[in-house]
């Protein structure tokens, strides 16, 4: 009986683990998450961060890119240029879709707004 | 035994993967000094700004069920999108009032004749000397060669809160052979051996129209709406045992409820771009045919060769947050894109599109023509 018992709670684990998600956290990690990030440095303290979606209001993907804005700045005065915020059609078949996941996309600098100013010439 | 399905089930799993590359076809150095003064020749538009909508299609899900779950799905399909279809087409048609496909091609070639330097002026690299409309329904759609070929359309999406125009751009040369600029592990792909010298393609995203929040107004003219696009031709509303009966209820019964979709905010979204004679679209598609033709002359003068794996470059940044991007990694990689800055909604493009009810008569009107011209062709060979 306990062999059996431990067999069943070793394959629910095995089970429950292949779909573990989290509510937040990276694209590429091993957890699936509601709110995915990505971010590539294009430059020094510059990004190109993304936030995949598997749910949720676009107000919350919005503030989960402010969120992982924050934690890679290390400040709340970054500079953001979002240029994606899309829903994309997943197709299926022939001619099958459903709407996608959101997805929202910009470049992000961390070098607050004021200071960038006051380094641009003639300022 | 077992070893000879398995090495052939292998070879064919191996010949099926084709190492991705980006669309864009950029030109070398020097193609463009052979190059020099080129024509820029957009193809006349017929489909003028179209509606995006979303179609539902369960036929693979009934078709599970036999024929009769084909059948049935198939009618509860047609229920279904009866209406969005048709305020699509009606969407439309409002637009082709103010913005017929006519005012898009002047608008177009207007921009592309702006990129044309002053008569004797010194020019270095590509430049465009001419710009001439080609008409590609009557004569055979083929790819011209030594002219900057322009393919556009606009869209308006599911929602309608926003417009999206998109420019396909090619360039095939009499003298010049493409020779692709990406490596490949094996051999290279046929797609790579033959075609344009040059293609890329150039989005312009508009800005975002803010959605209407439900008020019981809203909802009234919602309904009104609604019971307007199913009229008949003499004004009465459709029998309720039709399909145009069924599918009138089961919006209305949606139209009532506390949930605007984005099919029910488009019909308010349009009319709010169509407002003062369509000046906000017609505003927008300005803008989208100055980024066009500014960027597809610069970027026929750009050498740079993308990579699937490479990073999005910010190229112009304008007042308003607006940026123009080259795009950096996937196969859309080179490709140029202008997006507002404020973004805040989550733009769709659906799975379908419709045009005006005049240009669909006008494409096929010029389509039979085109086919009974070439009908003696066909009958000397």
């Amino acid at each position: 009986m306990r062999t059996c018992l431990t067999v069943i709670s070793g394959l629910a684990a095995v089970m429950l683990g292949g779909c573990a998600t989290i509510e937040y956290g990276p694209l590429d990690g091993e957890a699936t998450p509601m709110y995915g990030y990505r971010e590539s440095l294009t430059r020094e303290s510059e990004y190109i961060l993304t936030i995949q979606a598997l749910g949720g209001s676009p107000e919350t993907v919005h503030a989960m890119w402010d969120r992982r804005a924050r934690e890679l700045c290390g400040h709340p005065g970054f500079q953001k240029k979002l240029y994606r915020a899309e829903r994309p059609t997943m197709n299926y078949g022939s001619s099958g879709g459903m709407p996608g996941n959101m997805v929202l996309e910009g470049f992000l600098s961390c070098v607050p707004a004021a200071t960038a100013a006051a380094a641009e010439p003639g300022s | 035994m077992k070893l000879l399905p398995a090495l052939l089930l292998a070879s064919l799993l191996v010949g099926c993967a084709v190492e991705p590359v980006p669309n864009k076809r950029p030109l070398t150095a020097e193609s463009i000094q052979a190059i020099g003064k080129v024509k820029a020749a957009p193809a006349e538009n017929f489909r003028g700004v179209e509606k995006s909508w979303f179609m539902t299609d369960s036929s693979q899900t009934g078709a599970q069920y036999g024929l009769i779950g084909a059948l049935v799905s198939s009618v509860m399909d047609a229920i279904m999108n009866a209406g969005p279809a048709k305020r699509a087409q009606q969407a439309a048609n409002e637009i082709a009032v103010l913005v017929p496909p006519e005012a898009l091609n002047v608008s177009l070639m207007f921009h592309l004749q702006g990129q044309m330097p002053a008569a004797g002026a010194a020019t270095t690299g590509i430049a465009i000397n001419d710009v001439a409309m080609t008409q590609k329904l009557l004569v055979p759609p083929k790819p011209v060669n030594d002219v900057v070929e322009i393919a556009t359309s606009y869209t308006l999406s599911e929602d309608a809160s926003a417009f999206r125009f998109i420019a396909n751009v090619t360039y095939q040369s009499s003298t010049l052979k493409y020779a692709t600029p990406y490596t490949f592990k094996g051999a290279v792909p046929k797609t790579q051996l033959t075609g344009p010298l040059y293609s890329n393609t150039f989005s312009y995203q508009s800005a975002q129209l803010p959605i209407p929040t439900l008020t019981p107004d809203l909802k009234t003219r919602l309904v009104a709406t609604i019971q307007d696009t199913y009229k008949t031709d003499t004004g009465a509303p459709p029998a309720p045992d039709s399909q145009d009966g069924k599918a009138l209820a089961k919006e209305l019964e949606a139209a009532r409820d506390d949930k605007l979709t984005k099919d029910e905010i488009a019909i308010f979204l349009t009319r709010a771009w169509l407002g003062d004679g369509g000046a906000m679209l017609k505003r927008e598609i300005e803008n989208a045919h100055a980024f066009a033709a500014k960027f597809i002359v610069h970027d026929l003068n750009y050498i740079g060769v993308p990579s699937v794996t490479g990073k999005d470059e910010l190229v112009e940044s304008t007042t308003g947050g607006r940026t123009v991007r080259r795009v950096g990694a996937g196969v859309e990689a080179g490709s140029y894109a202008s997006a507002p800055g404020d973004l805040v909604s989550f733009t769709t493009y659906g799975n379908a599109s419709s045009i005006s009810k005049a240009s669909a008569e006008k494409i096929q009107k010029l389509t039979s023509q085109a086919r009974a011209a070439a009908a003696p062709k066909k009958k000397k060979a």
